[in-house]
């Protein structure tokens, strides 16, 4: 008997439409799940994961949030938000820089502040092809 | 006393057996991606299932998974809870396909359709759980493609991996032979 009759017996019609329908699957989630972050719209405020206070990317202010070590300033301008200074060592939340879009988060871990970026996730922006920390 | 065992006892034993050293042999290979890794162990899996159908393919794939849980140190951890509700909704998805449409019709799929089933049931099943249980964090669907197409790679290498095995078992086996050509 020839191997490759054995071999053959092994593929079937319905291999080829599970196949299909995977890779089908497959694209259709990677369009999905893979949509560019839009802009944000809204800022949440944590301390020490508690919810602060929300505030509209819209209003240009700056806040003085009390955390664990001390004060740390926040400012919101043009639709983005940054840390303007914290009591903490490293200034990482600091050196981080402007954050803009949804989902998007800055932490001062040291002073146990977060600021959650949301809001918009429809809307494309396509300022920046990929961000990597 | 030895307790009494049938034939069937020893084969799933013999082919857990098999399937715990491939598991184990894997989990010493380190991986580029967390998540990652190719279960090659479910070859076994998938030659039982059409040699000896799904109850002891079930079995099998059980059994590997606590077997090697205890041999890697890993039973009842993070990885474990993975890898179990991984096989149960592979096996689950495999099941069903096996239950309407069985192996043997010119209907029925072939490995490599079974492969595929299991890997998506299995892939699904983890992100959930891990979702559920370790990492509730939506940004983890993000991850469900890249996830997904590595398992979909290892799916077909599995599935050709089980029809090389079985048509090799085959040619030594005039007498008991899954698909006869």
């Amino acid at each position: 008997m020839p191997s490759s009759a054995y071999f053959l017996k092994y593929f079937r019609v319905a291999d080829l439409l599970l196949w299909a329908a995977a890779i089908a699957g497959l694209l259709l989630l990677y369009a999905v799940l893979w949509k560019p972050a839009g802009a944000a719209n809204e800022l949440q405020v944590m301390v020490d994961n508690q919810l602060l206070q929300r505030l509209a990317l819209s209003e240009n202010q700056q806040l003085a949030v009390q955390g664990k070590l001390g004060e740390s300033i926040i400012e919101v301008r043009n639709g983005q938000a940054r840390f303007v200074s914290s009591p903490c060592r490293n200034q990482v939340c600091v050196h981080h820089g402007w954050a803009q879009r949804s989902g998007e988060l800055l932490a001062c871990l040291p002073n146990r502040i977060a600021l959650v970026l949301s809001g918009n996730a429809a809307q494309p922006v396509d300022d920046i092809d990929a961000v990597n920390f | 006393m030895l307790a009494a065992t049938t034939l069937r006892d020893r084969q799933i034993a013999g082919f857990t057996a098999l399937a715990v050293m491939i598991h184990v042999l894997e989990a010493s290979v380190p991986s580029p991606l967390p998540g990652v890794k190719p279960g090659l162990a479910n070859v076994i899996t998938l030659v039982v299932l059409f040699r000896h159908g799904w109850v002891a393919a079930l079995w099998v794939a059980g059994l590997r998974v606590l077997v090697s849980s205890l041999l890697l140190g890993s039973f009842m951890t993070p990885t474990f809870m993975l890898s179990g509700s991984g096989a149960i909704a592979s096996m689950l998805a495999m099941g069903v396909a096996y239950g309407l449409f069985g192996i043997r019709h010119r209907y029925s799929p072939g490995p490599m359709g079974y492969s595929i089933l299991a890997a998506w049931g299995h892939m699904a099943a983890q992100l959930w759980v891990a979702w559920l249980l370790f990492i509730p964090h939506d940004g983890l669907w993000r991850l469900a493609p890249v996830l997904l197409t590595a398992s979909t790679v290892f799916a077909a290498a599995t599935g050709w991996a089980a029809i090389k095995l079985m048509t090799w078992l085959d040619e030594r086996s005039s007498h008991n032979v899954a698909v006869k050509p």
